[in-house]
């Protein structure tokens, strides 16, 4: 049976069908971790990750008027399309970008910082956030303020009193704990 | 989230508002503006004299990232076609002037490029982290080309492009440089981050033949007018870059720092261009960045001068084909739907294509389907001979049963249209029918 969740995800599919682009945001902010980790997880490429999970977005965009909630969640939706993209993306030996021509995107340079990003949105989700709280003190205090609340790196540098590569280090390395615990569950 | 995400966020929440993912028909009335971030700083006037540039060593060639094909996509740039046009812009501060170059490809794209210029070539600084700060200057290789400011030509063979950067590094390294280089390049994110002082925000393109001047804001707050240069109605204008606060009205507005292009043939609002006149037009007005503060809708310029080429007359009975599908098995446990049609059309350059849509089976509620409906959709890409069969592939999963839904149709150029075919769109023609099939998903 459909959760509140679902509920709340098939009227903002139905906003976004009727062109309210605040409702795309909170779809695509709610799920891009998921698709994202998704992405990552089956490529193993972290560039080729950020630049799958945009086109998957792109070909849900322009879904978003064919999608039923009695056909299953949103997110369920979201990963069969990145799976056929994916698909079809190793078959044409390059990332897809039909969809995201489709609607006239210009293309989205992907820096070295980026590629940090992907590592950190990949490993946002409430199960591993739980994980977290199991990590020592300054690894998680150090993701928490990255990877949730967003914050910079110098920002973050400035309060706990230490450098930048130390905060970089000290989020590298709870990531690489929370891989690890995850794998092992 | 990271600027990447920031991005592609801003990018598709601005294809919603103006409705890019609905059906082409539902499109059809006037389309929301693209206001742009103000920015207003430091006019140079064009061609004024600069610095020592002669004393700049030359460093290894700026080449293509990408091995292109003469065939598809933007295709190559046809040899000798290159053209470095005479408009000098100087930097705000010093160093070798800007400059264009225009290019046209394999594929009846025209395409300008955008660099510093030293001894009548364009290219790269190796400045800002760029080429390892090695000082050197960089020409652009007679077959670079980005694909980015690239547009169809009229039926007189002229182009109508535009583009704004905003943030490009004053190195003149682009989006497409950047892998080859260390160079910084925006603002954001920090690790690759250029000082402000070594950006640029920079509006430039092509107006057509009919174009006469840009007006165009100065630090002072005024105006200047600048005649177009050539025949191709090209206009170049470098400033300091500016960072405002975000708005409700910005697009591409990441905590200060933007980058926005456009590349089509409408000149679009912007911080730097009040208006354009023409030889025997009216002229054209831009908004101003005050107004455009207060205004939902900000009208743009039209291509003006466009000559368009005699409309192909092609019917439905002419392009009509039989289209087979069938499934083969593919990485277990997809099934590979093949869709093949034979195109009677013949597709020569960018001002024609083929569109596939495949609507997902309509009954996805299978036991074993891990997914709900979904479908694709694709121009092709590459030139075609009439009469030459076409096979298309998409992949399905038994576990989903249903019918899905194959239509091809063929969409043409029929006025000024960017480097992105999308039918419907003003430019393009809506799918001019080929033919449809059905395929039962067991």
């Amino acid at each position: 049976m459909p959760d509140a969740g679902d509920d709340r995800d098939a009227a903002l599919m139905v906003a976004v069908a009727a062109r309210d682009d605040t409702a795309f945001v909170a779809l695509y902010r709610r799920y891009l971790p998921a698709v994202l980790r998704w992405c990552l997880r089956e490529t193993g490429n972290r560039e080729i990750a950020a630049d799958l999970s945009a086109e998957v977005f792109a070909a849900a965009l322009i879904s978003a008027r064919r999608y039923r909630p009695e056909q299953g969640s949103v997110l369920a939706w979201l990963l069969g399309i990145a799976r056929n993209k994916l698909l079809e993306s190793r078959r044409r030996k390059r990332v897809e970008s039909s969809a995201r021509r489709k609607l006239q995107l210009e293309p989205v340079a992907l820096s070295s910082g980026d590629l940090d990003r992907v590592d950190e949105l990949a490993s946002l989700d409430e199960n591993i956030l739980a994980l977290a709280q199991g990590l020592p003190t300054p690894l998680r205090e150090a993701l928490e303020a990255r990877v949730v609340q967003e914050r910079s790196y110098e920002e973050i540098a400035a309060e706990l009193r230490c450098s930048q590569s130390v905060v970089r280090q000290r989020v590298s390395r709870a990531l690489k704990s929370l891989r690890s615990q995850m794998e092992e569950r | 989230m990271s600027d990447y995400f920031d991005r592609v966020e801003q990018g598709m929440r601005e294809a919603v508002r103006r409705g890019a993912h609905m059906p082409w028909y539902s499109r059809l009335r006037p389309r929301p503006s693209r206001p742009v971030a103000v920015a207003v700083a430091c006019l140079l006037a064009t061609g004024s004299a600069l610095a020592a540039t002669g004393a700049l060593r030359t460093g290894e060639p700026v080449g293509a990232t990408v091995q292109a094909t003469p065939n598809a996509d933007e295709g190559v740039a046809i040899p000798g076609s290159a053209r470095l046009l005479g408009l000098r812009v100087a930097d705000p501060d010093g160093g070798p002037p800007w400059g264009l170059r225009v290019l046209r490809t394999t594929r009846g794209l025209t395409c300008l490029q955008l660099g510093r210029v030293v001894d009548g070539r364009i290219g790269v600084l190796g400045e800002d982290g760029a080429f390892d700060d090695d000082g050197a200057f960089h020409p652009l290789s007679v077959d670079f080309l980005d694909g980015d400011a690239c547009g169809t030509e009229d039926a007189h063979g002229d182009a109508f492009v535009n583009e704004q950067l905003h943030g490009t590094p004053a190195s003149a390294l682009t989006s497409h440089q950047q892998r080859v280089s260390t160079g910084c390049y925006t603002a954001n994110p920090p690790s690759r981050s250029c000082p402000p002082s070594d950006l640029r925000d920079v509006y430039f393109g092509l107006l057509g033949p009919d174009a006469a001047s840009v007006t165009h804001a100065t630090p002072a707050g005024g105006t200047a007018t600048t005649p177009t240069a050539g025949r191709d109605g090209a206009y170049l204008v470098v400033l300091p870059h500016t960072v405002m606060p975000c708005s409700s009205y910005q697009l591409f507005c990441n905590r200060g720092s933007q980058r926005y292009s456009t590349g089509g043939p409408e000149l679009e609002p912007s911080a730097a261009i009040r208006a354009v006149s023409y030889r025997g037009a009216p002229s054209c007005e831009l908004p101003t960045p005050a107004e455009l503060a207060r205004l939902h809708l900000a009208r743009r310029c039209p291509a003006v001068g466009y000559v368009a080429a005699p409309a192909p007359r092609i019917t439905p009975a002419q392009l009509a084909s039989s289209v087979s599908v069938h499934a083969e098995p593919a990485r277990s446990p997809e099934l590979l739907l093949v869709i093949e049609f034979t195109a009677r059309a013949a597709v020569t350059n960018f001002d024609s294509h083929y569109e596939i849509n495949v609507d997902g089976p309509s009954d996805p509620t299978g036991p074993r389907c891990p997914v709900s409906a979904e479908n694709s959709f694709g121009p092709t890409q590459e030139n075609i001979r009439a009469g030459q069969r076409i096979r298309y592939t998409q992949f399905v999963h038994p576990g989903c049963p249903g019918r899905a839904h194959i239509t091809v149709g063929f969409v043409t150029v029929n006025g000024p249209s960017g480097a992105t075919p999308v039918p419907g769109l003003p430019g393009q023609s809506a799918e001019i029918p080929v033919g449809e099939a059905n395929f039962e998903v067991r």
